[in-house]
């Protein structure tokens, strides 16, 4: 049988693809949304409010003068947030289904049973 | 989005996901916007990763293992929910005094047409690819999961 790939292997692929896939961000379409199209085509595109605060505004991180960069480092930038708080999530579930397992043998006793859906692990 | 990720995760999870990118993009990116972060996370979240689920796995249902009938499935599930969430926005955008009915829904649903269409042919073409190489990766019941014809390869062990 060949090997397959496990999820770990999977996350790790992804994440990778996704480092990769920043490199191209410099030719990502520079038309505006569907909502956002609409909005300009029908006038209500004022009604939009600026942000109170900035961090990296448009997608790209300020202070660095080459725009191509600028954009490929902040796609960097997203996801790695998006990879560490996704880890965290699922480390902090999976914890709390351990956990939740080691309870089981007093619930059952109790006479109710495990609910599915949670849990699988 | 959403939807094709749900086939993999499950619609839960893909809410979930979909919320951190879509809260990433507002916090750090000042994109999206954090006043219609809700809205946000109910229209591109929650809607498509139910129905697009619910699409995608009656279609497996009554698909019995056909390829062709799981990639229409999968397209029509993509195309389905871009719909509805471009039906939600503009009701939002109506009832909240934005735009009128008249002008909103006509504008959003003609151009989401076209952009569910791109949607639809990603998705199917993922799908396509997953059913090709790892149908297990779909999160689909085992009693109605594809054929393992898909998966013949398996059988060129050494």
């Amino acid at each position: 049988m060949r090997k397959r790939a496990g999820w770990a292997a999977l996350v790790a692929a992804g994440v990778g693809l996704a480092l990769l896939i920043t490199l191209f961000s410099p030719f990502a379409s520079s038309s505006p949304d569907g909502l956002n199209k609409v909005a300009q085509d029908k006038g209500f595109h004022q009604a939009e409010k600026g942000p109170s605060y900035e961090i990296i505004p448009g997608y790209s991180l300020p202070g660095i003068d080459n725009p191509h960069l600028a954009k490929i480092l902040s796609g960097i930038i997203g996801v790695l947030i998006v990879t560490a708080i996704g880890l965290a999530a699922g480390y902090g579930m999976r914890r709390a289904a351990r956990s939740r397992a080691a309870e089981q043998p007093l619930s059952n006793a109790s006479g109710t049973t495990p609910s599915g859906g949670a849990g699988r692990t | 989005m959403t939807t094709l990720l749900g086939f993999f995760v499950g619609p839960w999870a893909a809410v979930l996901i979909m919320t951190t990118v879509v809260g990433v993009q507002a916090l750090v990116f000042q994109d999206g916007g954090l006043a219609a972060l809700g809205a946000n996370v109910f229209n591109m979240g929650i809607l498509t990763a139910f129905v697009g689920y619910a699409i995608f796995r009656g279609t497996v249902t009554v698909a019995r293992g056909s390829r062709t009938a799981m990639l229409g499935g999968a397209f029509a599930a993509a195309w389905i929910t871009v719909m509805i969430s471009a039906f939600a926005t503009s009701a939002q955008l109506a009832i909240s005094g934005t735009s009128p009915w008249g002008v909103v829904l006509p504008a959003m649903m003609g151009v989401h047409a076209l952009i569910g269409l791109g949607e639809g042919v990603i998705t199917a073409g993922a799908v396509g690819l997953v059913l090709s190489a790892r149908p297990d990766l779909l999160r689909v019941p085992t009693a109605i999961a594809p054929a393992p014809s898909y998966s013949t390869y398996t059988g060129e062990s050494a």
